[in-house]
């Protein structure tokens, strides 16, 4: 557990491609970014190379956390555990037929997600449960024993269990680990009980079954690298990003690896949230701008919202995600003529191979990349800082060819157009990220990060007025930076369905102490002291009958007499909130109890910027450049700004442009640019 | 006409799709009823001043373009002089809107400056609309049986509202305070999508909206033409049945003859069943949408829509049809028919598309209640939904194994424990329904087993089963696959299978196991992979027996290992069936 001043603090962001690492000195402040490539074969060397940038021995880093994509890898390509399932007598055909909806709803050959569990290694043991958790059939252990034989046959290594209502009563679920652990220990076992106490069974059937397939894979990458640190001198916990936005100790995300499996976005998220924070903002729509999608998160007060289901690659998971969603639309996304004579863009990506055209890898579509680069928004002679060579020559030919000729439109109108049309799809796609939160773009603020985004954040925020843009520092490696500032965070949930007014408050308060018991010794494990641990309570709610529920803060308050029209009237407001009506006259009901067990981490403070005056330091014009804006048309002498030598306080007057090495910030006429104190850009429209 | 610029255009397209999806993100937001938000039973869109829709977002796929005929109807009833701004309308007429009474469809015209630019509208099924029985029935013989009847009634005028209209339909509809928080959530998404409309006016000018408007439908009729013209030309025919029309016993004749010719295509029905006497008729409008459900799978379905893509489809009815019905006809279960319609299209054009078109799907509601009274509370319940089937194999791969019919799209299952959480009944069983896929070279994909024990003393079973005269059809060679059934208390010495019935009588502890269809197969079996078959049997998807019978495929009852020597002998003869 850091103090917070000791050393280093140290970020490791594995991506697709690149390594990001971020340094952050305690004591000073000082913030350094390493990007190395990413090692596909073993992580651990992309890894140990930057690392190795920061100091020689390790003695002096404090605290490392970890983002990986080791598991989800494993799921996207089918790489996992061959892994088993049992389920209550009659249900093991639960994880094909899902929900049995079709959501491309035309298409013929739509196809639902494949078992990642076959048929012949999904077995049935009798038993059963009614939804009080009441035993109405006994579980046979001589079936389990049976199963055990068939998957030691079948060399299945890694099992997980779902038996129906083991959210209400997990006791056959736990005898049935009990047997796998005396019967078949070499086996790992996943109990769908321990991953997600909720109901609804074929989703916490796909749950457990994606945890135990990840699994192995996931524990021995992490014990590789626990190895390899202690090897270098590393003295302290090692903490693994989970989807919730929050970070756990290896021992615990050993246990269920499937909450890191959205991680990726959640650096960015938290990061949103944190700086908003520090920026005095209070809403903030976090607009992570990358090369195939890009990712939209809203952060309220600062904290991000978070979901408690969601699914990847319709996979549906019941475990926490920061509330995330992603649009097809990025800097790869390419822009095509169709055989009627209409503009689109994407949601084909030229992705990084081959790329855009200007990368010369052999791409042949024009992407947004190639339409920047032509309106003079990106600096050829300055891709990834100046490492990489580009060729606008060959997006001006492709775009004439593929675009501009088949439009009859001049090459420029081309570019600016295929911007346009970028920026109207990914603005309309974050109001409606926005109203289905029952939440108005206007009062927010937006801020933007990733590669892409602050080039098109002012753009994108016009669409939708939104006044304020705010690019924060290293928005390149904003996500890296962002999972410095996690909270250790466990996420607990109980379903328990119960009428509002018939449930006394001692049977809930009883449950919830158990979880918060078990919370607290997670929370013990890793060493969290007393005084740093928080719980928060909460209740999933709705009116008697409803399908969807409302997650509604729950009142520590202890003998408070009125805490059930207290929680009635918090949830009679969120559903005002999110539904657009309420009706206080109605019957409500809780359905799932939540325990999230948070330890607090001291958040380390960035240096503030030396303070400059109102204009830039002369140092801090690189020069000019002929920039294409709608409303100006080319601009032939727009000032050009190194972002590095900006000062506190500098006002940089649009248009102009901000290069750093992982990106590129465009400020539009009519807009200005300050630069805080932290060193964060906040761009405001004029008047 | 001045043509609009191709940004600007795009920049529009997307203004008119996001307006209908926010109109959907409301609904469903503010809806109260689980039909709309969790089955998404409704549609809205956004329409030209002629009512051609320029955007539509669709809940299910069954609305595929039929919002226009209400307002079409609307503008001929009210006459386009008298439609004012802050005007909303409703209508639920089933013989120029299509489909059943409980679809009620809520419009409102969009003003600019004084002048109709558009209108804006929503359907959703009201859960009750008044009628026999609670949420409809299927033996009605008219459709004064089938519920409250509004056609282009003005709820609002000029912005205020009628409350006559409102008293009225609160005294003729089932849980009218739900029904209109329903009502309210359809208005208020008619108005966010005209707010979005003139947003979209104000800040590109009328004029430059209109051209759009109107290049955008031109385009969409474009892409389909091309579509079309890739097909070869032809006539091509198909037919199917249905089992009867609820209230009689005589087989439903579905007829459907496919001209392609050039970039048109025309849809007739010439020779179907006339009109019925209970409820599988199907208004025309809807019958359109049923042609524009296969036209939309067979030439582009993932794009978003607009009316333009349907021009170059024409659909040829007789006014004595089923598919046309006529007051006083009943058609609540006019969803039925049109799910074999779509399919029966679809395998008319089997032969234009080439390899596009699979085995026929189960092709069935599978309509499945029960209901009586709780016990433990000592109110009613009632768990009801449509059950999913296999789906039909392709050329190249297995069906899909249990999903939901073809008209219904996206909407859901109920979890086992969340009924068993809210209703006196155990699901014991859902699991695949062995041996129930059309054989084939690739096989068609499963139906189900769902087996309800009812755990309260008394209640009733209403199902509503069809395809067994016309078994889901395979393709190619393939075969077929097996049809829907309801079997009561299996195994038992008073085990019965029922097809369709209302209000079948259980008692506590009565098993009601509902069996769902499977796809039909695609090409020969007997040359399906022997390892296929295999894997078939390891995996409990199709028995030992049907192995042999059906794929001349030999195998070791213990070691499923494959007997080749005997499997080439029996393929040879042409399999054991």
């Amino acid at each position: 557990m850091p103090e917070g001043d000791r050393g280093y603090r140290v970020g490791v962001d594995i991506g697709g491609t690149f390594t990001d690492i971020v340094v952050l000195d305690e004591k000073s402040g000082d913030l350094s970014l390493y990007k190395t490539p990413s090692t596909p074969r073993d992580f651990w060397f992309g890894v140990e190379a930057g690392i190795r940038k920061v100091s020689d021995s390790m003695d002096r880093v404090s605290m490392i956390v970890h983002g990986t994509t080791v598991g989800l890898n494993a799921f996207l390509m089918r790489r996992g555990e061959k892994a088993g399932l049992i389920t209550t007598r009659g249900f093991r055909d639960i994880y094909d037929i899902g929900r049995h909806n079709r959501e491309s709803m035309y298409d013929l050959r739509y196809r639902k997600p494949e078992p990642l569990v076959p048929r012949e290694h999904r077995l049935e043991v009798t038993e059963r449960l009614d939804a009080r958790g009441n035993v109405v059939t006994p579980l046979d252990e001589d079936e389990v024993r049976a199963c055990v034989r068939k998957f030691k046959a079948e060399g299945v290594r890694s099992i997980a269990v779902c038996l129906i209502h083991s959210y209400a009563n997990a006791a056959h679920e736990d005898r049935i680990g009990e047997i796998l652990a005396e019967e078949y220990p070499e086996a790992t076992v996943s109990l769908s009980h321990d991953v997600a106490r909720e109901w609804r069974e074929y989703e916490r059937t796909s749950t457990v079954a994606i945890n135990a397939y990840i699994r192995p894979i996931v524990d021995r990458y992490l014990s590789n690298m626990e190895t390899q640190l202690e090897r270098q001198g590393y003295m302290h916990r090692l903490f693994i990003c989970q989807s919730s936005g929050g970070v756990s100790s290896v021992e615990v995300t050993k246990l269920s690896p499937v909450s890191t499996l959205m991680s990726g976005p959640a650096g960015g998220a938290v990061g949103t949230a944190q700086v908003s924070g520090l920026e005095k903002i209070p809403r903030a729509i976090g607009f992570d701008m990358g090369g195939t999608s890009t990712d939209v998160c809203v952060s309220i007060d600062g904290n991000v919202l978070i979901r408690t289901e969601y699914k990847i690659e319709r996979h549906p998971l019941l475990v926490p995600m920061v509330d995330v969603q992603s649009i097809g639309a990025g800097g790869g996304s390419i822009a095509w003529v169709d055989s009627v004579g209409a503009l689109n863009v994407g949601p084909q990506s030229a992705g990084a191979e081959p790329g855009p055209v200007c990368y010369d890898k052999g791409g042949t579509e024009v992407t947004t990349t190639d339409a920047n680069l032509v309106l003079g928004r990106l600096n050829p002679d300055y891709f990834l800082g100046g490492e990489m060579a580009v060729r606008p020559d060959l997006s001006a030919k492709r775009l004439d060819e593929k675009v501009a000729g088949p439009l009859k439109l001049d090459r420029t109108a081309a570019a600016a157009g295929i911007l346009r049309v970028v920026n109207t799809k990914m603005a309309y796609a974050v109001r409606a990220v926005t109203v289905e939160r029952g939440l108005s773009p206007r009062e927010f603020a937006l801020v933007a990060f990733g590669g892409a985004g602050p080039m098109h954040a002012c753009d994108v925020a016009a669409e939708l007025e939104i006044p304020t843009v705010l690019v924060p520092v290293a928005p390149g490696q904003f996500s890296a930076l962002g999972m410095l500032y996690s909270d250790i965070r466990h996420d607990f949930a109980w379903t328990f369905l119960t009428k509002t007014r018939e449930v006394d408050r001692a049977t809930l308060d009883e449950r919830f102490d158990s979880l918060a018991k078990r919370a607290g010794e997670v929370l013990e494990q890793e060493d969290v002291p007393r005084e740093k641990r928080r719980f928060v309570r909460s209740a999933d709610m709705r009116y008697v009958g409803q399908e969807w529920s409302v997650n509604v803060p729950f009142g520590e308050e202890a003998g408070d007499t009125d805490w059930q029209a207290n929680l009635e009237s918090r949830f009679h407001e969120l559903h005002k909130r999110n539904y657009g009506h309420s009706a206080p006259e109605e019957p409500t009901e809780i359905v799932n109890l939540r325990l999230t067990a948070v330890g607090l981490v001291v958040n380390p403070r960035l240096r503030e910027l030396a303070r400059g005056g109102a204009g830039p330091e002369a140092q801090a014009l690189k020069g000019t450049r002929k920039v294409y804006f709608p409303s100006l048309g080319w601009n032939e002498r727009t000032p050009i700004y190194e972002r590095e030598r900006l000062l506190a306080g500098n006002k940089l007057a649009g248009p102009a442009v901000v290069e750093e090495p992982g990106s590129t910030t465009v400020v539009p006429p009519g807009w200005t640019a300050t630069v805080s104190a932290y060193g964060n850009m906040l761009i405001r429209k004029n008047g | 006409m001045k043509r609009v610029d191709p940004v600007t255009l795009e920049v529009l397209r997307h203004g008119f799709i996001a307006a209908a999806n926010e109109m959907r993100i409301n609904l469903m937001r503010t809806s109260y009823n689980p039909i709309i938000y969790e089955v998404l039973d409704f549609s809205v869109g956004v329409f030209d001043a002629r009512g051609n829709m320029i955007a539509q977002a669709a809940g299910l796929p069954i609305f595929l373009g039929n919002l226009g005929a209400a307002i079409k109807t609307v503008i001929a009833d009210v006459g386009l002089a008298e439609i004012k701004p802050g005007d909303v309308y409703m209508i639920n007429d089933t013989y120029t809107t299509g489909s059943h009474v409980n679809d009620v469809t809520v419009i409102s015209p969009v003003y600019a400056d004084g002048e109709l630019v558009g209108f804006t509208a929503s359907r959703a099924h009201w859960l009750d609309i008044g009628g026999k029985s609670p949420g409809g029935s299927h033996d009605c013989t008219d459709i004064f049986q089938e519920g409250l009847r509004l056609r282009s009634v003005r709820l609002y005028e000029e912005g205020k509202v009628n409350r006559s209209i409102l008293q009225i339909i609160k005294d003729n509809v089932r849980w009218p305070e739900a029904h209109m928080g329903d009502l309210r959530a359809q208005i208020a998404a008619a108005r966010t999508g005209e707010q979005r409309f003139l947003e979209l006016v104000e800040r590109f000018g009328r004029e430059t909206v209109l051209e759009a408007v109107a290049e955008m439908l031109r385009q969409g009729e474009e892409s389909v033409r091309q579509a079309i013209a890739r097909m070869p030309d032809g006539t091509y025919l198909a037919e199917g049945y249905l089992d009867n029309d609820g209230v009689g016993t005589e087989p439903l004749y579905i007829k459907a003859t496919v001209t392609i010719s050039g970039d048109e295509m025309t849809v007739d029905l010439t020779g179907s069943s006339e009109q019925t006497l209970g409820p599988l008729n199907c208004g025309l409008a809807a019958s359109v949408s049923g042609c524009r459900v296969a036209l939309k799978c067979a030439t582009d379905p993932l794009s978003p829509v607009n009316e333009g893509n349907f021009a170059p489809l024409k659909l040829i009815v007789p006014s004595n049809s089923m598919f046309n019905v006529k007051p006083p006809g009943p058609a609540f279960l006019y969803g039925i028919s049109l799910i074999v319609l779509i399919d029966v299209v679809l395998k008319a054009l089997a032969p234009a598309l080439g390899d596009a078109v699979p085995a026929a799907h189960y092709g069935d509601m599978a309509g499945f209640m029960i209901y009586g009274v709780d016990p433990a509370t000592g109110r009613q319940f009632i768990q009801q939904e449509p059950e999913g089937g296999g789906w039909g194999a392709f050329p190249d791969r297995d069906g899909e194994n249990v999903m939901i019919f073809i008209a219904d799209g996206d909407t859901r299952n109920i979890p086992a424990e969340v009924i068993e959480s809210k209703f006196p009944l155990r699901l014991e069983r859902y699991s695949l329904r062995e041996d129930s896929g059309g054989p084939g070279k690739f096989r068609g994909g499963l139906g189900h087993y769902r087996d309800y024990r009812l755990l309260a003393d008394e209640g009733f079973m209403t199902c509503i089963m069809d395809r067994s005269y016309c078994r889901p059809w395979g393709m190619s060679g393939g075969k077929e696959g097996a049809h829907d059934l309801v079997v009561v208390n299996p195994g038992t010495a008073g085990e019965k299978t029922v097809m369709k019935y209302t209000g079948y009588r259980l008692k506590k502890g009565d098993v009601c196991s509902v069996r769902t269809g499977g796809g039909g197969g695609y090409g020969d079996p007997l040359e399906r992979d022997p390892e296929m078959v295999r894997m078939d049997v390891i995996r409990e998807l199709v028995t030992l027996e049907s192995a042999r019978r059906h794929y001349g495929v030999v195998l070791d009852p213990d070691t499923s290992a494959i007997d080749w020597q005997a499997t080439a002998e029996l393929r040879r003869r042409g399999g054991a069936g």
